[in-house]
C-alpha cells in the first residue's frame, strides 16, 4: 500500500513537471494543433468530397495521427535536450514509473489538443460531432497513440535519423487503432454502432502496448 | 556434405515444383493462367510468416540468454523474411489486378502485411544506423518482438474482418468446404516445401555472412 502511494506520488510529480513546463512554453500544444490545422486545410482545399461521412472520419484521424507524431517527438525531445531524462534515470526511482508518467503526460497533451482538432474539423468540414461516445473513442485511441508514440520515440532516441525511424514504426503500429477509429467514427456519425468488437480491439491493443512498455522500460533507459 | 545434399534436394524440389505449376497443373477455368500465382504467393507468404515467428523466438531467446548466436539468427531471418514478404505482396498484387480489378484495396490482410514489411524495414534500418552495441541488439530484439505481435493479426484478419481477401484454406482456420482439389493441394504442398527449403538455405548463407562481417568488424576495431 505504501509502495502504491509512493508510485502515485512519483508519477504525479513527473506529470506535473511536464505539465508546468508545457504551460510555460506551450510548444507541444501549438505544434500539434497548428500542424493538424495545416493538414486539414490542405486536404479540405484540394478535395471536393467534403460532405462525405468517410471523408470526415479519414481526415480527422489523418490530421490527428500526423500531428501527434510531431507533438510526441517535441515533448520527448525537450526532455532529452534539457537532460531531464538523465536526471530521471539516475534518480532512485523505478524505470516503470518514468515510462508510465511519460505515457500520462503525452496522453494529456494529445487529448487536450485533439479536442481543438475536433473543433476545427467540425467547423471546416461542416459537421456537428460532439457526442459522448465519440469522446470516449478519441480518448481510448489517444491512450494507444501516447503509449506507442512514447515507446517508439524512446526506442529510437539514440539513433541518428530517429525523426524518420520513429514514425516508420509508429504509423504501422497505430494502424489497427486507425482502422477501428475510422470505422467507429463513421458509425457514430450515422448513429448506428454495429461493430462494437472494434472497441474491444482498441482497448486490448492499448493494454498490450502498456504492458510491453512496462516490460521494456529497463532496457530502454539503460545507459 | 550436408549443405551440398540440402542444396541439391532444394534444387530438385524446385524443378519439380516448376514442372508441376507450369506443365502438370491445368489452367483454372474461372481465373485463367493468373491463378497459378497462388503456388508462388502462398508459399512466399508462408515463409514470411515463418520468418516472423523465427525472428520473434530468436529475439526472445536473445533477450533472455544474451547469446550472440540468437541475435545473428534473428537478423538473418528478418532480412530473408523481408525479401520473401515483399515478393509475396507483389505476387498478390499481380493476382489481384485481373481478379479483383484493382492492384490494391484497403483490405485488412493486405494492409497488415504491408505494416509488417514496414516494421521489418524499420528493424533493419535501425540495426544499420545504431552503433553496434549490446543495447542496439536488445532494442532490435524488442522491435522484432513488437513486429511479431502483428503476425497473428495478419493470420486472423481475413477471418475477423471478412472482406475481399480469400479466406484461409490451409491451417487451423481453414474452411473445409473451400478446400482446394487434390491436384491443387499436392502442387501447393510441394511448392511450400520447395520455398521453405530455399528460405532455410538463404537464411543459412546470410547467417554465415553476418558472422563473418561481425568477426571482421571486431578484428578491425
Amino acid at each position: 500500500m505504501k509502495n502504491l502511494s509512493k508510485m502515485f506520488l512519483i508519477i504525479k510529480l513527473i506529470v506535473l513537471k511536464d505539465l508546468f513546463e508545457e504551460l510555460k512554453s506551450k510548444e507541444v500544444f501549438i505544434s500539434i494543433i497548428s500542424y493538424s490545422i495545416l493538414v486539414l486545410v490542405v486536404v479540405a482545399t484540394t478535395s471536393s468530397i467534403n460532405n462525405s461521412i468517410d471523408f470526415f472520419a479519414t481526415i480527422f484521424w489523418i490530421s490527428l495521427s500526423f500531428s501527434i507524431i510531431l507533438g510526441i517527438n517535441k515533448s520527448m525531445a525537450k526532455e532529452f535536450e534539457n537532460k531531464g531524462i538523465e536526471f530521471l534515470i539516475t534518480s532512485p526511482i523505478d524505470k516503470e514509473f518514468i515510462i508510465i508518467a511519460k505515457f500520462i503526460s503525452n496522453l494529456i497533451f494529445i487529448t487536450f489538443s485533439s479536442f481543438f482538432i475536433l473543433l476545427f474539423n467540425n467547423i471546416i468540414l461542416n459537421y456537428d460531432l460532439f457526442e459522448f461516445s465519440f469522446f470516449i473513442l478519441v480518448i481510448s485511441i489517444n491512450i494507444g497513440f501516447s503509449i506507442i508514440g512514447t515507446i517508439t520515440y524512446l526506442l529510437f532516441s539514440k539513433v541518428r535519423g530517429k525523426e524518420i525511424l520513429s514514425p516508420m514504426l509508429f504509423i504501422p503500429l497505430i494502424t489497427p487503432l486507425l482502422m477501428g477509429g475510422s470505422v467507429l467514427t463513421s458509425q457514430i456519425i450515422e448513429n448506428d454502432i454495429k461493430n462494437i468488437s472494434w472497441f474491444g480491439l482498441i482497448i486490448a491493443y492499448d493494454l498490450l502496448f502498456f504492458l510491453i512498455g512496462l516490460m521494456i522500460s529497463n532496457i530502454i533507459f539503460e545507459e | 556434405m550436408i549443405k551440398f545434399l540440402f542444396t541439391s534436394i532444394t534444387a530438385l524440389i524446385f524443378f519439380l515444383t516448376l514442372w508441376m505449376i507450369f506443365w502438370w497443373m491445368p489452367i483454372d477455368i474461372s481465373q485463367g493462367p493468373v491463378a497459378k500465382t497462388v503456388f508462388i504467393h502462398v508459399p512466399l507468404a508462408w515463409c514470411s510468416m515463418l520468418a516472423i515467428i523465427a525472428v520473434a523466438i530468436s529475439s526472445i531467446i536473445y533477450l533472455l540468454r544474451k547469446n550472440l548466436f540468437w541475435d545473428q539468427v534473428a537478423q538473418s531471418t528478418a532480412e530473408i523474411g523481408l525479401i520473401f514478404g515483399i515478393v509475396a505482396l507483389v505476387s498478390g498484387i499481380i493476382w489481384a489486378k485481373p481478379i479483383w480489378g484493382v492492384w490494391w484495396t484497403g483490405e485488412a490482410k493486405l494492409t497488415t502485411t504491408l505494416i509488417l514489411i514496414l516494421i521489418y524495414v524499420a528493424y533493419i534500418l535501425f540495426r544499420s544506423l545504431y552503433k553496434n552495441s549490446l543495447q542496439m541488439k536488445k532494442i532490435a530484439a524488442i522491435i522484432a518482438v513488437i513486429g511479431a505481435i502483428d503476425s497473428p493479426i495478419i493470420y486472423f484478419a481475413a477471418n475477423l474482418w471478412q472482406e475481399a481477401h480469400p479466406v484461409t484454406v490451409i491451417g487451423p482456420l481453414a474452411d473445409e468446404e473451400s478446400a482446394f482439389g487434390a491436384d491443387y493441394g499436392i502442387t501447393l504442398l510441394i511448392s511450400v516445401i520447395a520455398f521453405t527449403c530455399l528460405f532455410l538455405l538463404l537464411t543459412n548463407i546470410r547467417y554465415k555472412t553476418i558472422k563473418i562481417e561481425n568477426n571482421l568488424k571486431e578484428k578491425l576495431s
